[in-house]
């Protein structure tokens, strides 16, 4: 009996342990404003996350999705004609998120999470 | 499907394989070597018919790169002290092991070419098809900086406007084809069929260079912020002045989703689907579930300025076209590469959305129409991908109504390799429906009456930019409509002889000084990334 007490008590610890921790889980956010300046402080935050150079991203980017995908440029083939080739490479998902008041950017590939703190944003 | 255990075990593997063997992410080279020590071999030597192979000659080059290469995790970069002719003997060797027609490829001597570039564009066949169009019209390079410019799926500098070419050089005609959702051409007021007639006070039909250089800019080179003058003529007549902002614009690969219902009662689903990229998932699911809800009896897919892109995004809306019952038994396509190739598992009816960052199945089951007969409308740009969807409906005896121009003809893929900073796209595979036909490089060509194997029952009719896509008056929407009631072809007094409009700046290039305009590395292709099977547990 003791010990169910034990075992209830802890998991209600857990429990109240989990919802504390729950409160600052990231969670899927979109921008509550979007100019130049944040776009550029996400570019870099793309570029430290995954290499490569500054990615370039949509004018309302974040504000209808937390999801960002990312593929290989837009150039073309020497004739004008487009050229894209079967290539196995997926694209680069990223994921705004929000944990308290810090918003974050998430790349799942890596599972790093890099703090925006110039930008604001909004779990939906 | 793709649930099926087996299919998908093997698709997991085949899927594993291609990753293995494409060209990666990120790096430039599969040689891990960070050490780049020279060569150690000799100079190697060319004899005609005798190949080494292709890794003996990986990354030796003229001038090899120092330093990290930013795209593959500031790696130092692989290439080693070699030559010109080692790249070239690298191409030779890769050509003769990879190209898909590589015992039609002449074996020429490297050193009469003055430089890599030279000899590798004429690394490949010179055969022509029955058309007399030359077989192989896809080869390219580019340097690998260039391929690895990344962008937001969908994203496109610029006003929002997809162009027609109907003529590139004076008198041109420029019309708008189609706009982007809430872009700033769209919000201005632009239309579709608006004829372009003046740029920041230079003509249209302006010939001399500076002008020619002022219209490319202004129309298709615009960098995110710049502002530019245009005047069109509208459908109806009148002129009217615009000024355009340039941005990053997100493209709206689905528009127009509608049920019309005819003159008896029928419901027909129709939708405009632009390109075969990973963000039109979720629109065309959400398309289908309306066509769902609205109950319809028949489908009209428009395809016409689609160039293709995802195969997996082509083989879902196949799939959510069809239904379980007329696809689980069959494949979608496959791939054929050469016979120095192994044979790859056939590519399946995918069934359930996909993670587009990593290829695996999410487990939600795609939604369904259960159709046996679906319209597509089609122009010479559509293309790849969209030909697949075409292809492989028409290989589980979906019936297929094709309404519109003759399709691009581009039954071919490449994995882009890279040697010594630049990227190779050569032809290495095609592909083939469930029947086993897969040869339409000529097109596929709408006829009422079919005769030979790239004939697809329909009607050929020209693109109609007096009236908006969607609009049931649109020709080959209307044609479409027609034939559904009538199982015919409408008779038109418009000539199908007519110049067919081009999204493409380089169709029309008779004389004078043409447009050139940019167009994005997605259309017109087909990327062959085959999804993994859902992670167990996922929902079904």
């Amino acid at each position: 009996m003791n010990k169910a007490l034990f075992l209830t008590c802890t998991l209600l610890a857990s429990i109240a342990g989990c919802k504390s921790t729950q409160a600052e889980q990231p969670q899927d956010a979109t921008l509550v404003r979007v100019n130049p300046g944040v776009i550029t402080d996400i570019q870099q935050a793309i570029q430290s996350a995954k290499g490569g150079a500054l990615v370039t991203l949509a004018d309302d980017v974040f504000t209808k999705s937390a999801e960002l995908l990312i593929d290989h440029g837009t150039n073309k083939g020497p004739d004008g004609l487009p050229i894209m080739g079967a290539h196995s490479i997926p694209s680069e998902k990223f994921v705004l998120q929000k944990a308290g008041e810090q918003c974050l950017l998430y790349y799942p590939k890596k599972e790093l999470r890099i703090p925006l703190p110039n930008v604001e944003c909004e779990v939906n | 499907m793709f649930k099926s255990n087996k299919l998908a075990l093997a698709v997991f593997l085949a899927a594993s394989g291609m990753s293995l063997s494409g060209c990666g992410g990120g790096g430039s080279s599969s040689n891990t070597d960070t050490t780049n020590p020279p060569p150690t071999t000799s100079e190697p030597t060319w004899t005609a018919g005798v190949f080494d192979p292709s890794s003996e000659f990986k990354d030796q080059c003229a001038v090899p790169r120092t330093g990290n290469d930013p795209y593959n995790d500031n790696q130092p970069y692989p290439d080693t002290a070699g030559s010109e002719f080692t790249e070239k003997m690298w191409l030779r060797s890769w050509s003769d092991e990879t190209y898909l027609w590589y015992d039609e490829i002449e074996d020429n001597d490297p050193d009469n070419f003055s430089s890599v570039a030279a000899y590798f564009d004429q690394l490949k066949t010179f055969e022509k098809t029955d058309s007399g169009a030359y077989k192989d019209q896809f080869h390219f390079s580019r340097p690998t900086d260039e391929y690895f410019q990344e962008s937001q799926s969908g994203v496109v500098s610029g006003y929002g406007i997809n162009w027609a070419f109907i003529s590139n050089v004076p008198p041109r005609e420029l019309r708008v084809a189609y706009l982007e959702s809430d872009s700033p051409a769209a919000n201005a007021g632009l239309q579709r069929g608006d004829t372009i007639l003046m740029v920041d006070d230079v003509s249209i039909d302006t010939n001399t260079q500076q002008g020619v250089d002022i219209l490319n800019e202004a129309l298709f080179g615009p960098t995110a912020g710049d502002s530019h003058n245009f005047v069109v003529r509208s459908n109806d007549g009148t002129e009217k002045s615009f000024t355009l902002v340039a941005g990053n614009i997100t493209q709206t690969p689905v528009q127009n989703v509608d049920t019309i219902t005819t003159g008896d009662g029928t419901k027909v689903g129709y939708m405009q689907f632009n390109s075969h990229i990973s963000i039109a998932q979720p629109e065309l699911i959400s398309a289908v579930n309306k066509f769902k809800t609205d109950n319809i009896d028949e489908l009209v897919i428009d395809l016409r300025y689609n160039g293709g892109g995802l195969l997996a995004l082509s083989s879902q809306l196949a799939y959510m076209i069809a239904g379980p019952a007329n696809t689980s038994d069959y494949f979608y396509y496959q791939v054929i590469e050469n016979d120095k190739q192994p044979e790859s598992d056939p590519y399946p009816f995918i069934d359930i959305e996909v993670d587009y960052s990593t290829f695996e199945g999410t487990g939600n089951t795609l939604p369904d129409l259960n159709l046996s007969k679906v319209y597509v409308l089609s122009t010479d740009n559509t293309c790849s991908a969209s030909e697949a969807l075409i292809n492989g409906l028409k290989g589980i005896d979906t019936e297929v109504v094709l309404i519109g121009g003759k399709t691009c003809g581009k039954p071919y893929g490449f994995t882009p390799t890279h040697n010594c900073a630049t990227t190779y796209y050569t032809i290495q595979l095609t592909g083939v429906n469930y029947k086993g036909f897969g040869e339409y490089s000529d097109g596929l060509v709408p006829t009422p009456s079919p005769q030979f194997d790239a004939d697809v029952k329909g009607c050929e009719l020209d693109d109609d930019f007096n009236h908006q896509l969607g609009d049931s008056d649109e020709t080959l929407l209307s044609a479409a409509l027609y034939h559904i009631e009538n199982d015919s072809c409408p008779v038109v007094t418009q000539s199908v002889t007519a110049k067919q409009a081009t999204t493409s700046s380089y169709a029309a290039d008779e004389a004078g000084i043409a447009l050139k305009a940019n167009t994005t590395l997605y259309k017109n292709n087909m990327d062959l990334t085959r999804p993994l099977p859902a992670k167990e547990g996922d929902n079904e």
